[in-house]
């Protein structure tokens, strides 16, 4: 059985040729440069931390929220792959070796720290009507852009608390796909997770820290 | 007829194109009636957005030269 597939007026961009064709080539200029490390070439290696560093560091920084912990994941993780260079085998993507490892050890870190208080993502879902309808209209903050939000102290606060409530299940799809522009595909991969299992982590996610903007975000 | 609850259930898939087409006309026909699941579907997409730029701009600008200047030392590179 085929399914068609629907192109809502209000989507996302599709997943464009060019935008594929990118992702493509950026694997394969990976794949070569960790080919020229495997040989000794320090300078591929150096480039490849160069072309993912900054990534890889939100991605421990949104797990982590303390910058000085996300550097230290950031400098194991690139270590772990110089060191295991040679077992890489490339039959995936280096980024998605790269976000395992760098998902061990943010995930390592937190287990070491005193337990943060984390909620139970179902406390972080909006709730609705008996008949289904939504309780109310977002606040105003829904009608800004990104860019005029992400200035804003008190709103970036507020999702960094988001995060840090969120599993950290929940927390580390979000991240990958949100912040780092994984796949679905990719993060199933990664995490070694369903792609139902990912997809549903992720929407839960990301319903969770809209309705904690919606909730904690008063200003007008 | 679908509900606000159940365009919320559905969005990520909507808004990537994945639901199947006769699920994706029931959910637009209810949102092009319903301006909080209008405004909703706003505020979820701003809400990723800012997520991903508030992270990427904490990325401090020596970032990369500390972490390069680290693992050569450490590889004893250099
Ligand atoms: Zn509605």
């Amino acid at each position: 059985m085929t399914t068609r597939k629907a192109a809502p007026d209000s989507a996302l961009p599709p997943a464009l040729d060019a935008e594929q064709a990118r992702k493509r080539a950026d694997k394969d200029h990976d794949l070569g440069l960790v080919k020229k490390a495997q040989a000794g070439d320090y300078a591929a290696f150096e480039e490849l931390v160069t072309r993912h560093s900054g990534k890889t560091y939100a991605l421990a920084l949104g797990m982590l929220r303390n910058a000085s912990d996300a550097e230290e994941v950031v400098q194991d993780t690139f270590l772990n792959v110089f060191t295991h260079l040679s077992t890489f085998r490339g039959d995936s993507a280096f980024t998605s070796w790269l976000y395992r490892v760098a998902a061990n050890n943010a995930l390592m870190k937190l287990r070491k720290r005193r337990r943060e208080p984390v909620d139970s993502i179902e406390t972080m879902l909006p709730s609705f009507h008996e008949d289904g309808h939504h309780t109310h209209m977002p606040g105003v903050w829904a009608a800004r852009s990104a860019d005029k939000l992400v200035d804003d102290k008190e709103l970036a606060a507020i999702l960094e608390g988001a995060l840090g409530r969120l599993p950290e299940q929940y927390r580390v799809v979000l991240l990958m796909r949100d912040v780092d522009g994984l796949t679905n595909e990719e993060i199933s991969d990664v995490m070694g997770l369903s792609i139902p299992a990912v997809k549903s982590r992720l929407h839960r996610a990301r319903l969770a820290v809209r309705e904690e903007l919606d909730r904690k975000y008063k200003k007008d | 007829m679908k509900t606000c609850q159940d365009t919320a259930e559905l969005l990520s898939d909507y808004l990537e194109n994945q639901l199947p087409k006769e699920d994706a006309d029931l959910l637009k026909s209810h949102i092009s009636d319903c301006p909080a699941c209008e405004a909703f579907i706003k505020s979820f997409r701003v809400a990723s957005e800012t997520t991903r730029k508030v992270l990427l701009r904490q990325i401090p600008q020596d970032f990369n030269h500390r972490l390069t200047s680290f693992l050569r030392e450490r590889t004893k590179q250099g």
